[in-house]
């Protein structure tokens, strides 16, 4: 038998880390609200039946709001799974059960996952299982998703469940509102079941959508205009009854019948109101004064670490192993298997120094995903966006900008994406627009290479000052868009801070990982390309034939003629307009691009040739102005793909892109021209 | 009272909310509906966490201002 089941529960209640261990696949782990926004599938292992699992968006409830409830609500609705697992964060089970209320009336078998029982075992409270399975009307199981416990009990539970159904609607026989308002559910239920004969739902659900009044589902249900008339005199009797609207009184309905439930079937150990660590820890982290303070210590650690003495000796370590070691295997072989002179160039000169040059920084790339894996699998990152909102405000943009913004640190690809969690359209195009200017790790490698030939003194400082410039120009964006194109409030911030947890050093592991990689296979497969294409541009003219003087070459042609755009901030020369060029590709394709051109093979920190040939060329204020230039010109093809398909539109795309890039221009002839007018050079 | 005047460690129930439609849907969600009770844990210049249900939650000064709270 082959199944579907979907996973359906709030952010944070571990249901990432449950998709992870039931299906055996390694990805994104994260600790703030809405992290699982892509719709993912898997294949559950170690079941003898065909089941897939679809992990649904972390949601508070199912009214269509938020886009993440609508794919959820949507989901459930129109492709009808087998069984729907809820996950429920056992330590916080009041509101979590609130969800459970809606997904119950649905008419889809539901099992419940009680997840997080250590925590709550290790606070010393309990649940009796038996009393809630029975209130709720449903089957529950008891799991530690992050421990693997429970999960193979919890399939088989819903295998069972899905096999009883057999894909037939369950009727829940719960009731669990007032006896007024049932009273009107089943009188409008009568009537829904001959006028919705055709529409394949649940009537009970259609009628308590259709007394709160919910717009989405009256659309999509298509009820004749007298029904609905019908309905809202109900609507209107019960509001006068209750005094209130419609939506409330329901949801008070839910939570009452919740607390109830609650009462009878958990026992808690404390009953007090007093305050947790993690209360204590963020009076400390959000303090008035304090916050923003810490807030930078713990980022410039973070660069010191990653930027300082760890990662300088990983550049070294990695830089000897490719440059010398490999480079020089590949020589020998190559000279011994008596190869072309051509195919030595490719080999030698355009792949391992191509490649080499990106894959130094690996170890780099990782520390910094390793850091930013543990600032958000800590719960620190919810803390600082909270922190934020009050700056950001000011710009014009809710805390919420400033999870995609610090992602962006690391790539700006899912930086992006992460901007779906903002529910004002306005807020959202802003935060896309303007984390690029946030520098990636693909940027790093061009800092390190330029900081190393013309800052070797103050290395990380230089590099700090261009992360703090992409920061500063962002503000400047913010407040300048905020009052011209996106005009508009930013919307309320209302955000729920998990409790500090110490992250498990698998769950980094897993996290570190699923982020790094991309850069290791875009170095396989996109930046081998590019070096490829790259070598061969710089090697042959127009003509096809190999050319002596690189000069002369399809790049050198290209370069020349784009070269006077560039000349006003300080490096009009061709080699570096082909290298901005080919940073479109990928933005460490920049510095690949300049160890080939430069024509020396080894493009390490520490790499005298490539340096003295950069000193020829460049002034250290030149330098700095084409470090400002590659952090803010247009973001790489992958990024730019992710703007296209969260912006929906071509014209903000393109503005997008135009805008970085004329920020890129007069943010670099600024530095140029301006240090240039302070006698700098 | 708007649930800015309420000092951290004090306790009140909630007894309306004045947000618009959506931010209250949201609100009911996460559990901010009249009748339940809500404490402030702490404040950093306007800006909220408040405790509701065992969770904690933060809320700029602007949505706190349009929860109403009494004690």
């Amino acid at each position: 038998m082959s199944f579907r089941f979907a996973l359906v529960g709030n952010p944070n209640c571990g249901k990432t880390t449950m998709f992870n261990e039931m299906t055996g696949s390694t990805q994104y782990v994260g600790n703030w609200a809405g992290v699982t926004i892509e719709k993912k599938e898997g294949k559950a292992r170690k079941t003898k039946e065909d089941i897939r699992i679809i992990d649904l968006p972390g949601i508070y409830s199912l009214s269509p709001y938020s886009m993440e409830e609508i794919i959820a609500r949507d989901y459930i609705i129109n492709e009808k799974p087998d069984v729907i697992i809820n996950i429920v964060d056992v330590t916080n089970i009041e509101r979590n059960l609130y969800l459970t209320t809606q997904v119950m009336e649905l008419g889809i078998p539901v099992v419940v996952a009680l997840n997080m029982m250590d925590a709550l075992e290790a606070k010393g409270d309990k649940v009796d299982i038996s009393v809630l399975g029975k209130s709720l009307g449903v089957p529950v199981v008891c799991t530690s998703a992050n421990k693997g416990h429970g999960i193979s009990e919890l399939l088989e539970k819903a295998i069972q469940v899905a096999q009883a159904a057999k894909g037939k609607a369950v009727l829940s026989d719960i009731k669990m509102y007032d006896e007024e308002i049932e009273k009107c559910i089943s009188e409008i239920e009568k009537k829904l079941v001959s006028a919705l004969k055709e529409k394949n739902v649940n009537p009970r659900w259609a009628a308590i959508k259709l007394l709160e009044g919910d717009e989405k589902a009256k659309e999509r249900l298509n009820a004749k205009e007298s029904l609905i008339e019908d309905i809202q005199l109900y609507q209107e009797k019960l509001e006068k009854h209750y005094d209130n609207d419609m939506e409330t009184v329901i949801a008070d309905n839910r939570y009452r019948f919740i607390s109830d439930i609650v009462s009878k079937a958990v026992q808690k150990k404390f009953k007090g109101s007093e305050l947790t660590l993690s209360d204590k820890i963020d009076k400390v982290v959000t303090h008035k004064i304090l916050a923003i303070p810490m807030f930078l210590l713990v980022m410039f650690a973070v660069f010191q670490i990653t930027f300082g003495a760890v990662g300088s000796f990983t550049i070294d370590w990695t830089d000897a192993f490719i440059n010398e070691t490999v480079a020089g295997f590949a020589t020998t072989w190559l000279e011994a298997g008596g190869a072309a002179e051509w195919l030595k160039a490719l080999v030698v000169e355009g792949i391992i120094a191509g490649l080499g040059s990106i894959l130094v920084f690996v170890p780099q790339i990782m520390i910094m995903f390793f850091f930013l894996s543990i600032l958000e699998d800590s719960g620190y990152m919810a803390r600082a966006a909270f922190v934020m909102d009050r700056l950001l405000r000011k710009l014009g943009l809710s805390g919420k900008s400033f999870i995609p913004m610090l992602m962006g640190f690391g790539c700006s690809t899912p930086a992006i994406m992460a901007a779906r969690t903002l529910e004002n359209e306005k807020d959202r195009r802003l935060t896309i627009i303007l984390t690029p200017f946030m520098s990636c790790g693909a940027r790093l490698p061009v800092y390190a290479l330029f900081t190393a030939a013309f800052f070797a003194q103050n290395q990380s400082l230089v590099i700090f000052s261009i992360y703090l410039l992409g920061i500063i120009v962002a503000i400047l964006s913010g407040i300048l868009l905020k009052n011209t194109v996106l005009k508009g409030e930013a919307a309320p911030f209302v955000m729920e801070l998990p409790p500090y947890r110490i992250p498990t050093f698998k769950g980094l592991m897993i996290h570190m990982w699923d982020r790094g990689k991309g850069f290791i296979k875009k170095a396989g497969t996109v930046i081998f390309a590019a070096s490829v294409i790259i070598w061969f541009c710089q090697s042959f003219s127009f003509s096809l034939t190999m050319v002596e003087d690189a000069s002369q070459s399809i790049f050198g042609v290209v370069g020349t003629f784009i070269a006077p755009f560039f000349a006003p901030l300080g490096f009009g020369e061709w080699k570096s307009a082909v290298a901005l060029l080919t940073g479109f590709v990928a933005k460490e394709a920049v510095v690949a691009t300049m160890g080939i051109l430069h024509g020396v093979g080894e493009v390490g920190e520490d790499s005298v040739e490539l340096a003295a040939a950069l000193q020829a060329s460049f002034t250290p204020l030149k330098a700095y102005a084409f470090m400002a230039f590659t952090l803010l010109y247009m973001p790489c093809l992958a990024a730019f793909a992710a703007i296209k398909r969260e912006m929906n539109s071509w014209k903000w795309t393109l503005f997008t892109v135009g805008y970085q890039t004329a920020a890129a221009w007069i943010v670099s002839m600024l530095i140029f021209q301006g240090g240039r007018l302070l006698g700098l050079n | 009272m708007p649930l800015t005047m309420l000092s951290p460690g004090k306790e009140a129930v909630i007894n309306a909310c004045r947000a618009k439609d959506s931010t209250k849907k949201f609100l009911e969600g996460l559990g901010i509906i009249p009748g339940v009770s809500i404490s402030v844990i702490s404040e950093m210049s306007g800006n909220l966490i408040v405790s509701v249900k065992g969770a904690r939650l933060a809320l700029n000064k602007g949505i706190a201002q349009q929860l109403l709270v009494k004690i």
